[in-house]
């Protein structure tokens, strides 16, 4: 099989891949705001949990508003391998766009990876604040964060950096032909 | 091929992150075993869990084995990343060995994915089919599908592969020059 052909097919593999992705986190925020989800807090060996079904609208709202910054950072970077995917399938492959669009995602995993702690403190602290929450726990500030995501991120910010020199292989290769 | 400061810098600070990431891959089962070990199930909004430490020696293995796998899959991704940190921080980027090691961190990836999507179902199997839950506990298509690392690990494979295109190309350019 020719390169080309080999990557026109993994990256079409790739779009519906990223697709489901992206329908995952759309119907699990629906499923969120439909009262389907039930967050649970662990504090000791006591385990405390809600379902969003019992807590009115509005409060659902402030709950998902402050999960939005992470949710959004996810979104952005499955729109950057959507459009990478695009890219590759139509045969650009060694191109600054690329380049960008890798760094791009890296940035997005690795702050949604760090966004995961204010994600967790801003739901504890609210539900807490409400009085709906019994106890506010000793979990550390660094608690939700997801090393893996920033770790990825950092490492996809690094792939940037080699797609980057690749280019100018490939520009220097061509000039030589 | 001489060293690439930047690379070098930012490969270092990857090392940094892969031990954290290993680090808090074990925090939990970590903390369960020292701590409380329990498994929760639930059917509508009915909760059942069990202390682990309170079951046969044979339970207790497959139900921490299936809640410990994808994790100890994880660590073979570190590996990789770790492989690949080291390469780039010594330069060899455009080798055949450093697109390798991105095709297999992009398959331990994939593995990992399909792991985490089978694991919560067989656990959730596993204790009903022993007679230890009451019932089959809930599997919602949320709890089975989780794309995030099939869709990274299918972005690195194709990535790999494109890496593989460069080495190419830089192994022509030494030819002609």
């Amino acid at each position: 099989m020719s390169d080309d052909v080999y990557l026109k097919r993994w990256s079409g593999v790739l779009y519906v891949v990223v697709a489901i992705a992206l329908a995952h986190l759309l119907f699990s925020t629906a499923q969120f705001l439909a009262g389907e989800t039930r967050i649970s807090f662990l504090n000791g060996g006591e385990v405390w949990s809600i379902k969003t079904e019992e807590l009115p609208p509005s409060k659902r709202g402030v709950l998902l508003a402050i999960a939005g910054p992470l949710e959004f950072m996810l979104l952005y970077a499955q729109f950057q391998l959507f459009n990478l995917a695009q890219r590759l399938r139509r045969g650009e492959v060694f191109t600054d766009g690329n380049a960008r669009l890798i760094v791009r995602t890296g940035c997005a995993i690795a702050t949604a990876g760090a966004l995961g702690a204010l994600n967790c403190a801003g739901r504890r602290y609210y539900l807490y604040w409400l009085g709906l929450y019994p106890w506010l726990g000793d979990a550390p500030i660094t608690y939700g964060v997801k090393y893996n995501y920033v770790m990825v991120g950092l490492f996809l910010f690094i792939l940037g950096q080699v797609l980057r020199r690749a280019v100018v292989l490939e520009e220097n290769s061509r000039s030589i032909i | 091929m001489p060293e690439d400061a930047f690379l070098a810098r930012w490969s270092l600070l990857l090392y940094a992150f892969v031990a954290l990431a290993a680090a808090f891959t074990f925090a939990s089962p970590l903390y369960a075993l020292t701590h409380e070990c329990r498994m929760a199930v639930m059917k509508g909004e009915e909760t059942w869990n069990i202390d682990l430490f309170s079951l046969s020696a044979t339970d207790f293995t497959v139900i921490f084995a299936l809640a410990l796998g994808p994790r100890i899959i994880w660590l073979a991704a570190l590996w990789e990343i770790l492989t690949l940190a080291r390469l780039y921080r010594r330069g060899h980027i455009f080798e055949e060995r450093s697109a390798h090691s991105l095709v297999r961190f992009g398959a331990v990836l994939g593995v990992m994915g399909a792991a985490n999507c089978i694991c919560y179902p067989l656990g959730v199997h596993y204790v009903y089919w022993r007679g230890l839950s009451p019932w089959l506990g809930d599997i919602t298509m949320i709890d089975v599908i989780q794309p995030d690392y099939l869709m990274a690990g299918l972005f690195f494979i194709i990535f790999g592969n494109v890496m593989r295109r460069a080495v190419e190309m830089e192994q022509n350019n030494r030819l002609i020059i």
